[in-house]
């Protein structure tokens, strides 16, 4: 493949393979995320193949090894394209059926399709399972459409024309002040305003600046970035590279981590495609911009997903946080002005690019536009990637999306962003999905992970469990860190075992407090955020297990 | 010994600040005469001294080790540390017969600070003595390999030797009638055997059968296509780590030598990355692990 050297080139590749693809081609789109890998979906593709191949119809057939569809749930998912009927918890038995059947027939499979289990009504097609009906899916939308081993499935559906309209018909300013027109925040859990960000280190001083990924996603019970990442990477790709051009950036990093190999070997083979068709490298597209991007593999440990630790451990040092009197934006890696972004931000920029701020900014509440990816796990029926616009209830997403808790148990509460988030209980769910609205109760949203905990759960447990976790992972550098999370969980390990004293929890408030304002990164300054919030919210159950009472969720058993 | 060359031993001595240094010091304005083959390290108190900068010592070719201190019960600290120096140095006397060492090439004097006629004569005794004894392990019949070796396994047993010492062969009673009796006694005797003469035999076994899987570690040419991989590049000295862990399953002294010159990174941040992530191993496993 020639490199592409102009915005016209481009157009008539995208042409060219779209006139030699037939929409009503029948498409067999396996999920290949991790959830379904874990339920043996190689067995199904390679099913699918063998009968592909049996029935000789090599070329009326396509077999996608696509992305996380998203529900994880149910998997392993099949879904046949065009009519887009979804099959959940496929087996290998199943495929000779789907092929004879719903490929050539055009014949829905009754046992395979999702049915309702409250109201037994079955749903062929993806777009009317509730689960997919209530998303707005801006980004995963296309992850049934996708291999993300090729990039022309990604130009089929219109992949890198934000890129060449930002190269072409936009300055650098105007793409930042498109970007900061449409309010675009953070994904990654502070919420911060990437436009912000990104205006910081174009001015910051410096010939050289860095544009990086941050594809760690270290947050217990967070894995949409991954889902998204691994199923569409050119999509960052394009984000990535728009950005640099606002930035003014000619070198970029992706940061990925030692146990996702395949997420590692779908972004390797992004970049090398890229590269070949002009989307990386020397004149990009001849635009006379250059952007190079290095792929960086490192040990995942959860401190490393901080920004300055992060970029530490790209310069090949050991992941140390460092005090951030001076931004990253401004003195990064190397000491150059590195803009840092996490996966789902860079993969919201073609989107804006492409449909304009206006256009982005119709979604979502006053002060967080457009969707966010949520990663629903614990006491809940359909756990999953979902993609819900900003405003959205968490009653809605617990209940709509995720089909409430299994075995008819009663929500206790809904904790988002791992173990540096927060809860918030019960009769608080009508609350919209939002960075400002959440924060302001004690339970930022996090990366987006939301755990759901029904009323057998113990607060306590949860609560110790996040800080066992936060207590092996800290660094050690600081001490207000390293000591102050050994002591929280020292009580709170009494507190559970029922050696409670009188003043335990003024002694909790208290480290949490100094552990907050003293440690030298987001990971020692929010460690105590899931201790005080539900010291906030559950307060009774830690008072009544040091006194000695049993604790009042074992009370209900 | 080549002939006409004689051999000069190369002594290290500890002198403790406020008696055995001022005692040299007062022999050498007094003018007393005695062999100059020691160089000394001032220390606080002849307690600093840890068996770790004894074998330390040895190991990088001193023949002998002199520790110097405050007569017992005049230390000059609350603390007695002479005392401590007294159990340290009746142990390592101990690892040194162990590993085939003459326990004579270390020794302990108090010297006050008025008794620089008495430092003169310590040394002029103590000299031709390491005189006749050789040089470190020479004079002992070890070879040089097998000696560095032998250091090094006591080496890293001496943070658990610490250990034993304070908690294990500790004398309740401040006296040196009462040091004197216990380490000369079959209590210590059987107590050093049971929890460290045991131990380092293993270990000299172990530490033998390492060197074995460490000298079949990854060839050298693999670590270079691994590095050339990475254009030796030193930023991608975690991921460089990890396939050569993959290779190897572990991650020999002597990979990490390499990698670090070849990466031109220093050995120290070699070792602080690897260190602090606990995927690494620096210990030889399992295939499976």
């Amino acid at each position: 493949m020639p490199r592409l050297n102009s915005a016209s080139e481009l157009e008539k590749l995208r042409k060219q393979i779209l006139s030699g693809r037939d929409p009503d081609k029948s498409c067999v789109a396996i999920c290949a995320g991790m959830g379904c890998l874990d339920r043996d979906n190689g067995r199904i593709i390679s099913a699918f193949e063998k009968e592909v191949g049996k029935t000789k119809l090599k070329n009326k057939v396509d077999i996608l090894a696509t992305g996380c569809h998203g529900y994880c749930e149910k998997g392993p998912l099949v879904v046949i394209h065009p009519e887009e009927i979804c099959y959940v918890e496929v087996t290998p038995e199943d495929v000779p059926d789907i092929i004879s059947q719903t490929v050539i027939h055009k014949k829905v499979i009754d046992r395979l399709i999702y049915t309702d289990p409250d109201t037994g009504e079955k749903s062929p097609r993806l777009a009317d399972i509730p689960f997919y009906k209530k998303q707005t899916r801006h980004l995963m939308g296309s992850s049934t459409k996708i291999d993300p081993e090729s990039i022309d499935d990604y130009l089929a559906l219109g992949g890198y024309s934000a890129l060449s309209k930002a190269l072409f018909k936009m300055s650098p300013e105007d793409v930042l002040e498109e970007i900061k027109k449409a309010v675009l925040r953070g994904r990654g859990g502070g919420g911060f305003p990437a436009g912000r960000k990104w205006e910081t280190a174009r001015n910051a001083p410096g010939k050289e600046k860095y544009v990086i990924v941050n594809a760690h996603e270290g947050e217990l019970g967070a894995f949409m970035d991954r889902a998204l990442f691994t199923g569409n990477p050119h999509c960052v790709l394009e984000g990535l590279i728009i950005g640099a051009y606002a930035i003014g950036s000619h070198q970029g990093f992706i940061y990925t981590r030692h146990d996702a190999p395949r997420l590692k070997n779908n972004i390797d083979m992004a970049v090398a495609k890229a590269e070949e068709y002009g989307f990386l490298g020397e004149n990009i597209l001849g635009s006379g911009f250059d952007f190079h991007v290095e792929v960086h593999l490192d040990i995942g440990i959860f401190v490393s997903g901080e920004s300055s630790a992060l970029m530490r451990s790209i310069e090949g040092n050991p992941p140390e946080p460092r005090p951030k009197y001076i931004r990253t934006s401004v003195s990064g890696i190397w000491g150059r002005p590195s803009d840092l972004n996490n996966v789902e931000t860079w993969a919201n920029v073609p989107l804006i690019i492409n449909k304009g701020s206006e256009w982005y900014t119709r979604t979502g509440t006053e002060g967080s536009k457009g969707t966010k990816l949520v990663s629903l796990s614990g006491n809940i029926v359909n756990s999953g990637v979902a993609e819900v616009p900003f405003g959205t209830t968490v009653r809605e997403i617990v209940y709509g999306i995720g089909g409430g808790i299994p075995d008819g148990k009663k929500l206790k509460a809904v904790h988002f962003g791992g173990p540096m988030g927060g809860c918030i209980p019960e009769n608080l769910i009508d609350t919209p999905l939002d960075f400002d609205e959440l924060a302001k109760l004690g339970a930022p949203i996090g990366a987006g992970s939301m755990l759901v905990l029904d009323e057998d759960a113990s607060i306590i447990d949860v609560t110790r469990y996040f800080l066992q976790f936060l207590s092996d992972e800290s660094c050690g550098k600081c001490v207000p860190c390293r000591e102050g999370i050994r002591q929280m969980l020292k009580i709170l390990n009494n507190i559970s075992n029922g050696k409670g004293k009188e003043g335990d929890i003024a002694l909790l408030e208290e480290i949490a407090e100094v552990t907050g304002a003293a440690s030298l990164c987001a990971l020692g300054k929010t460690a105590a955020d899931p201790l005080l919030s539900t010291l906030r919210y559950f307060r009774d159950e830690y008072e009544a297990n040091i006194n000695k009472a049993k604790n009042p969720a074992e009370k209900r058993e | 010994m080549a002939a006409g060359i004689k051999f000069e031993p190369k002594i290290l001595g500890f002198l403790c600040n406020w008696c055995c240094y001022a005692g040299a010091d007062l022999a050498g304005v007094s003018r007393f005469q005695y062999p100059p083959n020691m160089r000394v390290i001032r220390l606080m108190c002849s307690g600093r001294v840890d068996p770790a900068h004894i074998f330390r010592a040895f190991s990088i070719g001193q023949d002998a080790v002199f520790i110097g201190g405050c007569h017992l019960d005049d230390c000059h600290y609350v603390t007695h540390g002479n005392y401590d120096a007294l159990a340290m140095v009746h142990v390592c006397k101990r690892l040194m017969e162990h590993i085939g060492l003459d326990p004579e090439r270390l020794r302990l004097e108090w010297v006050s600070a008025g008794e620089g006629i008495r430092f003169a004569n310590i040394m002029n005794d103590f000299v031709p003595r390491m005189e006749k004894l050789g040089p470190l392990g020479k004079g002992e019949g070890i070879d040089e390999q097998e000696l560095k070796f032998k250091l090094e396994t006591v080496a890293k047993l001496i943070p658990y030797t610490k250990l034993v010492l304070s908690e294990r062969l500790k004398v309740s009673v401040r006296t040196e009638e009462a040091y004197q009796e216990f380490y000369a006694g079959e209590e210590f005797n059987r107590l050093f055997n049971e929890l460290i003469g045991d131990k380092l035999t293993l270990f000299l076994q172990g530490s033998a059968r390492d060197q074995e899987v460490g000298a079949a570690a990854v060839d050298n040419a693999k670590i270079d296509q691994i590095l050339n991989k990475h254009r030796g590049k030193a930023n991608s000295l975690v991921q460089v780590l990890l396939e050569i862990q993959q290779e190897n399953h572990w991650l020999p002294h002597e990979v990490l030598d390499r990698v670090s010159k070849k990466l031109n990174v220093p050995l120290s941040r070699v070792m602080q990355i690897v260190t602090f992530h606990k995927t690494f191993c620096l210990t030889p496993t399992g295939k499976n692990e």
